[in-house]
């Protein structure tokens, strides 16, 4: 009844969730690929797979590290790989792997996926369940793994203001691969069965550090000059504007602010100017006399990480 | 913290994090330059400590595969 209950409220909020995507990656420059999240298009040619599902960049990497130890212990597994956001899909779509835009969770959508892929397995990295998927899954006896499974307390509040839902959904899980104590507790405080659930920490920490670009690391070193440099990592605008008020105080220290979404850089360099910190983008090029450098690039973390004296993670402060 | 609850937790009780608030930002940023090669040396030997995970999953996924 729940899930019928969340069925029908998605199903009316479907021309919202449209407008919102579009609206989004449009304003990032990307295409919005409303007809794959619809499900029109079932990848080709991928019967017996097994199904990977990333939400996003992060996930995408952990599920390629996962996909890369699977095929090394067994050759013939086909993998199929999922992605929500563009960043997840880029880095896929650059890997060795078939790769195909999540859809919207609907049923109707799942029957034909599960139909035409008959997938061996459906591992979810980290954290990405979906009420419809799961039950789809479990009644086509498809196995649902959540693996590198992460669940915060926050992240347990919020599936238990609909646990109409999310207990059905949470007690379908097959096997539940939890990084760490907290995350297994909270597994099975939200359905999954004990013997469902282990603790095998996190392949993030398998994963080898990334790659400097020398090119990059040199001019973010000859910028800081003998300054100390603070980074301000993965940024949200709340604390792009503690910082900024921050290093205005302290004209001594160099500030390094990377954004969790690059696309912000030209609206941090605006709050900059605003509050008369003399900013400038590394897209755009550094400039010697600017106290505050913002990260708006990808591939470069290696060299923002490797040239810093203090990390700060952001979003970690409200 | 959110998406980090679990690692943040192990690297703090390793001695690699430092948790702050926006109020004591500047003594906390004092406190880790003090004290940055201990917490790097704490920090690498934390994640060494805890790596061999993929192997775990990869061993519990092949054995949910039907058929194997």
């Amino acid at each position: 009844m729940g899930r019928h209950l969340y069925s029908l409220l998605l199903l009316l909020c479907t021309p919202l969730l449209i407008a919102h995507v579009v609206r989004k990656y449009r304003r990032e420059n990307q295409d919005p690929m409303v007809s794959h999240r619809l499900g029109v298009h079932v990848p080709d040619q991928m019967e017996g797979c097994v199904w990977i599902h990333a939400c996003s960049l992060g996930e995408a990497k952990v599920g390629l590290e996962l996909a890369r130890a699977l095929i090394q212990h067994d050759a013939s597994l086909r993998i199929l790989m999922t992605a929500t956001t563009p960043a997840g899909l880029g880095i896929l779509a650059n890997s060795e792997f078939t790769c195909h835009v999540f859809p919207w969770d609907f049923s109707w959508i799942w029957s034909r996926w599960l139909s035409k892929l008959r997938p061996k397995a459906l591992i979810v990295i980290e954290t990405e369940l979906w009420p419809n998927l799961v039950d789809a899954c479990h009644k086509a006896s498809v196995p649902v793994i959540l693996a590198n499974g992460r669940l915060s307390d926050q992240s347990v509040r919020g599936y238990e203001r609909f646990v109409w839902v999310s207990r059905p959904m949470w007690s379908k899980v097959s096997r539940a691969l939890m990084q760490f104590d907290g995350d297994a507790h909270n597994a099975h405080s939200l359905g999954v069965p004990a013997h469902a659930i282990s603790e095998v920490g996190s392949i993030k920490l398998d994963q080898s550090a990334p790659q400097i670009s020398r090119e990059r690391a040199n001019q973010i070193t000859d910028w800081k000059q003998d300054n100390v440099l603070i980074c301000l990592m993965s940024s949200h605008a709340d604390d792009d504007a503690l910082f900024i008020d921050w290093a205005q105080q302290h004209p001594d220290l160099r500030l390094l602010i990377v954004p969790r979404h690059p696309v912000r850089g030209l609206e941090i360099k605006t709050l900059a100017d605003e509050h008369a910190v003399d900013a400038c983008q590394v897209s755009k090029g550094i400039l010697d006399n600017a106290q505050i450098l913002i990260g708006d690039t990808f591939g470069d973390m290696g060299a923002y990480l490797s040239a810093s004296d203090v990390i700060v993670i952001g979003g970690s402060f409200s | 913290m959110h998406n980090f609850q679990a690692i943040s937790v192990g690297l703090e009780a390793a001695g690699a994090l430092l948790r702050t608030d926006a109020e004591h930002l500047s003594q906390a940023i004092d406190e880790v330059l003090a004290k940055a090669d201990v917490m790097g040396r704490a920090a690498n030997a934390w994640v060494e400590a805890n790596r061999g995970s993929t192997e775990l999953q990869v061993q519990a996924i092949l054995a949910q595969i039907p058929g194997r």
